[in-house]
């Protein structure tokens, strides 16, 4: 705080103070001289008396002459000034921040913290503009809106209407916040100002999460920092809160299973929690959650809304808590993909009497039998139905399981109207002399009769085996073994899965853009791999539930406010892709070509909600949530320790919020006569001195 | 310096100074005699006063003259006393010195009018003047006279010059001292108590003025030592008066327990009590 006088010439009278001390010294009363009979117990009784009184006196002396100094200064009227009084009369340059992050959505008495903001910032320039009037030099306002970067800036906004549209331009956001960034760039802003006073005014939550990093690291970030501009931190809403949070929502095994981690910062408290599917609440209960803990809740046998004919892939799904003062915390959204039925066609080479156990369709179609939802619509054929079969294009998959030959026809019919995927099983039957040339060029005879077990899988161009085969990860490979199996040619596709012995267990090639799936052994007695062990099933789910090649890669479809969406298409659009957003509202996305088909890209993820892709081939749906990692649900305040460290010599000012935080702003800014504030002191000082005067008398 | 009547002073005469403990006297008179077994013979006649038991009225001069007499006989003692005058500087002090003469004078005449021998020791820091105990009129006329002309002498030492005086006392006798105590209190105990050791009877009577006592100055003041100019101390008496009579205080009951203990005979006198009063109301005191 810098000081002025707004009576100077009344500073003339400060000598006055030590009049105390020129009484005391020049009209002392003069010692009178008295002849006695013994001084010893006159020195015995001064001793201990004499340093008390000495010390009294000076107290008593010091007292009058400050009292003096606060009367005379008060008369002189004196202005406390947060900038230095050799910046009085410059013109002055004022640059506004407001923070616009996610936390300044809190609402504090039905009000959030942003339009109070905004509206603190309306009323205080609106004052300082009218007291700008009133000088000889003129005052600029600038204002820069902020998160975890700059989202817009006005550079001299002229006059009060002005500023009045353009907060009213400004709408809060979901982002996080870096206030050292902002300050950085308010420096440079202000630089080339070289004649002017300038200040900075911050008005934020101030709560601990807008300082990133330590002190020393902070001051690295801000390059133009000048320590003659004055900065006033306005701590916008209560230091008390409470709010809750849905942390994160992770899906696993999606649909039947799905978690999420739930916090609260705060005080501890209990809200009502509940899961909707499909806006369909499933799931509802009232949890406990303390501050800095988190609680994780899991939610089974999640039964989506049985799937159609209608191929409808996306369902909207949320964790929510009951709503408080910083909503859009308290819900965690994600999207549940339920796959339509896949529809399975299997020809058995080898159909025994009622597909007994010994028939390959036997296991397939066991693994194929899932418990719950059903994802697969499996149809049997034997080779002469198979013959007759004149359009596979129905089909997602069909898979040739111990056939010995495939009749023309049917070759014919495969070529002309292909199915979604071609899946090859060799058995005892099988010589692939007697398949087309596009599967039994994958085939070296002869069979192999030894043991081996298989390796880890290979990722082949854009596919990944964990796209393909999600369920079997940490599966032990290398207890799955065969006694017999084909040398296939790799030369004509792509190695997916491996023998130890390097050899391949399976190949993915094409036929026409269909996938084909070679396979070196198939699940046979016969073959050693009896199809009762647990990779069997899950292999052929995952191979049979994927691998129509809709998702060579895994999508994420829950995201966080900035991170963009990315999709991958087959083949490479003809016209824009657009996304949807919660606000109604559509945005066309980036798309990036690839070798084969295309990414699609989408960054302007900053409003929490449900997106939708309009992708060729359907609509893909997406959720964006609060970004939890921001810190911006914790709203404990700051304090202005941290902002002193990062502005050293910086003449500092901090409002806290109350009724009169525009009052102690402007009294920041302007300035304010404490000359009540001297005589108040003086007063004070009446008292001591007549307790002291009185001290000593007695 | 001048002195009031002594006369005036004890004003009806009737007034008796005895000795507390046995003493030796020259001729026997109002104090008991620590040698018994001595002949009763006729001495002489002395006027009677009240104070004398009537059983010693000779009846026979009263037929005579219609006068009362009484008979002195041999075994009746005179009292040998001494009063010991403090004349140092500390004495100078408003008017103690003046009191603690006239305080002399009275104790002496009231002695020498007794038949008692009264001798006069004034000193400071040693005897500037002895005069041997006497029990004629003439001697009060020169006790009178020394007092008079007594001039303050130089530093208190009370308990070299009790010491030296000790060894001046052949016969046990009763010492009288008037003096400030201005002193060590120890000292001075432990030189007087010698006397009681010796069986001498002592009275002390300490003088002391109000100012001295109460420390009623006001305003700032040096204060300087009588009996040492150079020894000088500044205060604001106002500052220091609640400590200075715990001090003082302390120093009297120091005295005060010191000769009570020592069966000494002590009185403390200030000197605005009128000399006769004081007096008066000790003699009393200790008659009884």
């Amino acid at each position: 705080m810098n000081l002025s006088f707004l009576n100077p010439s009344a500073l003339w009278l400060l000598p006055l103070a030590l009049l105390p001390v020129a009484i005391h010294l020049f009209f002392k009363r003069k010692p009178a001289l008295i002849q006695f009979s013994d001084l010893r117990f006159i020195e015995l009784a001064a001793k201990n008396v004499a340093p008390r009184k000495k010390l009294h006196q000076i107290l008593l002396l010091a007292a009058r002459c400050i009292l003096l100094l606060l009367l005379i200064m008060a008369f002189a009227r004196p202005a406390g000034h947060l900038v230095p009084s050799s910046d009085a009369g410059k013109n002055r340059e004022i640059l506004i921040l407001l923070d616009s992050s996610y936390s300044m959505n809190y609402r504090d008495a039905g009000r959030d913290r942003f339009t109070a903001a905004k509206d603190f910032i309306y009323s205080l320039c609106g004052k300082t503009l009218a007291n700008a009037k009133r000088s000889k030099a003129s005052t600029d306002i600038s204002i820069a809106v902020f998160s975890d970067r700059i989202e817009k800036y006005s550079e001299s906004v002229p006059d009060i209407n002005e500023i009045r549209r353009y907060l009213d331009d400004c709408h809060k956001g979901y982002s996080g916040t870096d206030l050292t960034q902002a300050l950085n760039f308010s420096y440079k802003s202000l630089s080339k100002f070289r004649e002017s006073a300038k200040t900075i005014i911050v008005v934020s939550d101030m709560a601990g999460h807008v300082f990133k990093g330590s002190a020393e690291e902070m001051k690295t970030r801000i390059e133009n920092y000048d320590p003659a501009v004055a900065v006033i931190f306005v701590e916008v809403g209560p230091a008390a809160y409470e709010n809750s949070f849905v942390k994160d929502v992770s899906l696993e095994g999606m649909p039947e299973y799905f978690s999420a981690g739930l916090s609260c910062a705060g005080a501890g408290l209990s809200r009502p929690l509940s899961v909707t599917v499909d806006d369909k609440r499933i799931f509802e209960e009232t949890v406990s959650l303390k501050p800095a803990e988190m609680l994780k809740k899991e939610f089974h046998n999640v039964q989506p809304p049985s799937t159609d004919e209608s191929r409808r892939l996306y369902y909207p799904a949320a964790v929510r808590l009951q709503e408080d003062a910083l909503p859009d915390d308290d819900i965690m959204r994600t999207v549940l993909k339920i796959e339509p039925l896949k529809k399975i066609l299997i020809i058995d080479g080898e159909p025994k009497l009622g597909y007994g156990i010994n028939s390959e369709s036997y296991y397939i179609n066991a693994a194929l039998s899932e418990k719950g939802a059903k994802r697969f619509l499996v149809k049997t054929l034997n080779p002469d139905e198979f013959a007759r079969e004149r359009d596979f294009s129905k089909y997602d998959i069909v898979a040739l399981c111990n056939m010995e030959s495939i009749p023309q026809e049917a070759q014919n019919s495969l070529e002309a109207s292909p199915p979604g995927a071609i899946a090859v099983f060799p058995g005892e039957k099988m010589n692939p002399e007697l398949y087309p040339q596009w599967i039994s060029q994958s085939f070296q005879a002869p069979r192999l009769d030894e043991t081996v077990s298989l390796s880890s899988f290979v990722p082949a161009g854009n596919l990944t085996a964990e796209g393909i085969f999600p369920e079997i990860n940490g599966f032990e490979l290398e207890k799955i073994s065969f006694n017999k199996y084909f040398n296939l040619n790799e030369l004509n596709g792509n190695t997916m899965l491996r023998f130890n012995n390097g050899m391949p267990f399976m190949i993915r090639s094409s036929f026409k853009n269909v996938p084909v799936f070679i396979f070196a052994a198939g699940a046979g007695k016969s073959w050693g791999n009896f199809p009762s062990k647990p990779f069997y099933p899950y292999f052929v789910r995952s191979l049979f539930g994927n691998s129509g090649g809709l998702e060579s890669t895994p999508v994420n479809y829950s995201l966080k406010t900035g991170e963009p969406f990315k999709y991958y298409l087959k083949s490479f659009p003809q016209g824009p892709v657009t996304v949807g957003l919660p606000d109604k509202s559509a945005k066309k996305t980036k798309i990036i070509r690839r070798d084969s088909g295309a990414d699609v890209i989408f960054e302007d993820t900053f409003m929490p909600g449900f997106y939708t892709l309009a992708a060729p081939g359907g609509r893909i749906m997406f959720a964006v949530n609060v970004n939890p990692a921001f810190g911006e649900s914790n709203l404990e305040k700051a304090g202005k320790s941290m902002a002193a460290k990062i502005l050293p010599k910086t003449p500092l000012a901090y409002v806290e919020w109350s009724a009169d935080s525009q009052k102690k702003t402007l009294n920041a800014l302007e300035g304010v006569e404490i000359s009540k504030e001297f005589l108040a002191a003086a007063l004070l000082l009446l008292g001591l001195e007549i307790l002291l005067a009185l001290g000593v008398r007695s | 310096m001048k002195l009031l009547d002594p006369a005036s002073i004890l004003k009806t005469g009737k007034l008796r100074l005895k000795a507390r403990y046995v003493v030796e006297g020259i001729v026997s008179g109002l104090h008991k005699s620590p040698f018994k077994g001595y002949s009763l013979e006729f001495s002489q006649h002395r006027e009677y006063s009240p104070m004398d038991e009537p059983k010693h009225i000779d009846w026979k001069v009263y037929g005579r003259t219609d006068k009362f007499f009484i008979k002195q006989y041999e075994e009746e003692t005179n009292l040998r006393s001494y009063i010991l005058l403090d004349t140092s500087r500390s004495m100078t002090f408003k008017d103690k010195l003046t009191y603690g003469a006239n305080l002399a004078a009275a104790m002496a005449y009231l002695l020498i009018h007794q038949e008692d021998s009264v001798g006069l020791v004034l000193f400071d820091n040693e005897i500037r003047k002895f005069l041997p105990p006497r029990a004629q009129s003439e001697q009060f006329a020169a006790i009178y006279n020394a007092l008079e002309t007594a001039e303050p002498g130089g530093e208190t030492a009370i308990s070299n010059v009790i010491d030296n005086f000790g060894r001046l006392l052949k016969k046990r006798s009763l010492l009288i001292f008037i003096s400030d105590l201005m002193d060590e209190p120890s000292e001075v105990l432990r030189a007087i108590r010698q006397f009681r050791f010796k069986h001498h009877d002592v009275i002390v009577l300490q003088v002391i003025d109000p100012a001295e006592r109460a420390l009623n100055f006001s305003g700032p003041v040096i204060f300087e030592s009588l009996e040492n100019t150079k020894n000088r101390f500044y205060t604001e008496p106002e500052d220091i008066k609640r400590n200075y009579s715990e001090v003082f205080e302390k120093f009297l009951e120091e005295y005060r327990w010191g000769f009570q203990s020592s069966g000494i005979d002590y009185h403390l006198i200030t000197t605005d009590t009128p000399v006769e009063t004081g007096l008066r109301a000790y003699l009393a005191m200790r008659k009884t």
